[in-house]
């Protein structure tokens, strides 16, 4: 069957005004920290990576020290910039509070950063015991103008299936150019040190290229280490294993209601209509 | 053939196809906060990663997690998480 493009879009993007679709986003929060036991964990790391997969396309989010974000945005002090834990001998500095979101079709991605720092907040107060299941949260009243967020303009990809090459070569550059210096104890993380160093240079195509074989190269070394004829019987994993397969149908479902929308004959034309949708409900 | 004899051949055929393309060539484990969590990749991720298409969430959280291992090693490691590509899905429920 091919679905209706407008059918699907509507689908994807409707508000969730009204719905009860909060409840959804509670249970995939807690099962997102049972997986990691600790309902703290968002808040006990520098950095948080988060691949966003937006429809028929990726972009990368980085989170600099959630739990002073989340103080800065509910207007409690944070000692930001300053040693707050210490390591042995070593005193610890931590990272300016922001957002670096990072998208080769060229998007800012201020809704998504004002969601996910929503979230963030959300998160908080549920491990903090503010927040319990049924909880009626409130609306969505998040400003993109609150969010600490570097202005960068990253690398674009300049084909119509790159964009997830471009984010592992981020989630390589990030760790380089500003996580490393910053645990190496040789430099600070400030937004306006992310502003200095990311730019349209700031990988080459080459590494956008060579990042694939990587993963290529992981993925063999995977399949020679051991025999996966049989799946796993762990019922976590098949529970995400089948959500995966939800969203990627759904995804599909997407995809080719987009390529209804092209032009065989003209590649760009993809690209366009990408960038129409994002730039439509991301802007 | 009848046209019911058809839909069913196409039917079977489909799920065949669904089958294969589901079964699992290669398992990642890594340790999360003390906890181990295992991706599946299947025989479409690899399909998708080595046709050169768009790379399905599995493949986007091993490369993330293996970039973060080599990078980082196992000390950077405890002072930096990454979110599974699915809670994306999540937020988008509450964009829109």
């Amino acid at each position: 069957m091919n679905p209706d493009p407008m059918w699907c879009l509507q689908a994807l993007y409707r508000r969730g005004n009204g719905e009860p679709v909060y409840d959804g986003l509670f249970e995939e929060l807690k099962g997102q920290m049972k997986q990691t036991q600790s309902p703290d964990f968002l808040f006990e790391k520098d950095f948080l990576f988060f691949p966003m997969c937006l429809p028929c396309h990726w972009a990368l989010a980085v989170v600099c020290n959630p739990l002073a974000l989340v103080k800065k945005l509910l207007g409690l002090p944070s000692q930001v910039g300053l040693p707050e834990t210490a390591v042995g001998s070593m005193a610890v500095v931590k990272p300016e509070p922001a957002i670096i979101f990072l998208d080769s079709l060229g998007s800012k991605g201020n809704v998504w950063c004002t969601a996910l720092a929503h979230l963030l907040v959300q998160a908080r107060q549920a491990t903090q015991g503010e927040l319990t299941h049924g909880t009626q949260l409130p609306s969505w009243s998040g400003n993109p103008q609150h969010v600490p967020r570097p202005s960068v303009d990253s690398p674009l990809q300049t084909n119509l299936y790159s964009c997830g090459d471009h984010l592992l070569v981020a989630t390589r550059r990030v760790c380089q150019d500003v996580v490393r210096p910053l645990f190496d104890g040789k430099d600070t993380v400030t937004i306006q040190h992310l502003e200095e160093i990311i730019d349209r240079e700031w990988y080459s195509a080459d590494e956008v290229n060579a990042e694939r074989r990587k993963i290529k190269d992981r993925v063999e070394s995977l399949r020679a280490e051991e025999d996966c004829s049989q799946v796993t019987d762990d019922p976590e994993a098949k529970a995400v294993q089948e959500h995966r397969d939800r969203n990627r149908r759904l995804r599909e479902q997407v995809q080719d209601c987009l390529a209804s929308f092209e032009n065989p004959n003209d590649d760009s034309s993809v690209v366009t209509v990408q960038q129409v949708v994002i730039s439509e409900y991301c802007f | 053939l009848e046209a019911s004899d058809k839909d069913a051949a196409a039917a079977a055929a489909a799920a065949a196809a669904e089958e294969e393309a589901g079964k699992v060539v290669a398992q990642y484990k890594y340790r999360l906060n003390d906890t181990w969590c295992t991706l599946s990749v299947q025989v479409r991720d690899l399909k998708s990663l080595e046709a050169g298409n768009w790379l399905s969430d599995t493949i986007i959280q091993l490369g993330v997690q293996s970039i973060l291992e080599e990078v980082l090693g196992e000390q950077g490691l405890k002072r930096v998480g990454a979110l599974d590509a699915l809670f994306s899905f999540c937020l988008r429920q509450v964009c829109f």
